[in-house]
């Protein structure tokens, strides 16, 4: 290589040189505000770790509010129950007052209709006047005995309504059962949404959530929920149940229509024992064999069908 | 006519016992789950079981397979009564071989009406 050559190479290195003198100032300040940014992101991102770590502890509270209030709703569940069977209680003790009073009217008739006859036997016509009055007293103490049976019999029935409304009181407290699960089913959810939150903490190296005490997804019935569970006094699903198990592919309710696995314990059904009797009010086992085979669509093993409501174990999974 | 009736939930236990007394059935055995049921099946023996689904140690699909494999209660009518209303819900009650079915909440007189369709059948 010649000297001019050398010279040449030498500029050109200088030139290179320049540039990239130049580029480092065009973007010097760029770096000045990526590292502010990076500074202030951190910061950011320090408060939202907090938060997330407040906010978890919020639901543990949440979970423990709800079972406050699950508890809450059964002790007075209990109490109604306790004051309703009083009440029932005593209305049985009423009817059988009235039943008493009613067989001492009935045993007084019996002595008076015994006094008069006696009377008549025993004393002679010349006493017909006497015994004529005797008759006559008798019979106005009739006429009252006969208005206050009427009155007995009108205050045992309005008894009975009372009765059927006091049964009907105690029949809407299984809206305590259901909404029990229904807040269990809650619990859980928020249970699965925290134990994520926790392990998206650990993932990050922040640690767990703040928790204020041991973690408790578990609902106040060990998960023993049907996620599903709602008061509907329509009467759709009863009948639909007795459709199928009058062996008919009876309409399921409108809306949803989930299968999902039992919650809480192992849930899958035991295989049939052909040896044991079926009675004859449930489908034989070739029936539902064959409503299964004779499709409606419907997936033996619980799936969902069209997907509107996911079951415990499918969303359990999603979380997963 | 002896019941055992299994549900975990004191309130329902109550609550189907005083359906049951009210159409005159006072002979009535109490189980917190399937688990406890089965515990006290020979000693309760009953003529008639009533079972929720939903309950812990031991739910009352699985009661109503073991009760079925059971060489003495394999006959037993069992009526089971749960939240669960869902078209197979219904149907794996079925493939346990419960005899009849009711969807919570119910009223008395459809209790009523489902022990006598079981006994029916059973007779």
């Amino acid at each position: 290589m010649s000297s001019h050559q050398q010279v040449q190479k030498f500029l050109d290195k200088l030139d290179e040189l320049q540039a990239i003198f130049v580029l480092s100032r065009r973007f010097a300040p760029f770096l000045d505000e990526l590292f502010d940014f990076v500074q202030d992101i951190t910061v950011l991102l320090e408060e939202v770790n907090t938060t997330i770590r407040t906010r978890s502890g919020h639901m543990e509270r949440a979970t423990e509010h709800l079972k406050s209030v699950t508890e809450a709703t059964e002790v007075a569940t209990s109490e109604i129950l306790d004051h309703s069977d009083e009440v029932l209680k005593d209305l049985r003790s009423i009817e059988d007052q009235l039943s008493t009073l009613e067989d001492q009217f009935a045993e007084e008739a019996e002595a008076d209709n015994q006094i008069l006859t006696l009377l008549r036997d025993e004393l002679g016509e010349e006493h017909d006047e006497l015994v004529d009055e005797v008759a006559r007293i008798q019979d106005e103490k009739q006429d009252l005995r006969d208005e206050w049976a009427g009155q007995l019999q009108e205050t045992r029935d309005s008894l009975s309504p009372i009765r059927d409304r006091m049964n009907q009181i105690m029949m809407s407290l299984q809206m305590q059962d259901i909404t029990e699960q229904q807040l269990s089913s809650v619990n859980h959810l928020i249970g699965t949404v925290r134990n994520r939150i926790d392990a998206l903490l650990t993932r990050i190296g922040t640690g767990e959530a703040d928790r204020e005490e041991a973690p408790s997804a578990e609902p106040s019935r060990t998960a023993t929920f049907n996620m599903n569970a709602e008061y509907d006094r329509s009467g759709d699903k009863q009948r639909m149940a007795d459709d199928l198990m009058a062996g008919n592919e009876g309409g399921a309710p409108a809306g949803r229509e989930n299968g999902g696995g039992p919650g809480g314990t192992s849930s899958q059904p035991a295989a049939p024992n052909g040896a044991s009797a079926n009675g004859g009010g449930a489908a034989s086992q070739s029936d539902i064999d064959q409503m299964f085979d004779g499709g409606g669509g419907d997936s033996p093993d619980g799936g969902n069908e069209g997907g509107e409501a996911a079951s415990q174990e499918e969303i359990d999974e999603l979380f997963q | 006519m002896k019941f055992l009736i299994v549900d975990d939930s004191p309130t329902m236990l109550r609550i189907i016992r005083n359906a049951l007394q009210k159409i005159g059935y006072d002979d009535i055995v109490e189980a917190e789950d399937g688990e406890d049921a089965l515990g006290k099946l020979e000693d309760a023996d009953p003529d008639f079981v009533v079972t929720d689904w939903n309950m812990p140690n031991m739910n009352g699909v699985d009661l109503t397979a073991n009760i079925r494999d059971h060489p003495e209660y394999a006959d037993v009518p069992i009526l089971m009564i749960t939240t669960r209303g869902m078209k197979e819900d219904v149907k794996t009650a079925m493939k346990a071989q419960v005899n009849n079915y009711i969807v919570k909440p119910f009223e008395p007189e459809v209790l009523e009406e489902k022990v006598d369709s079981c006994l029916e059948a059973v007779a």
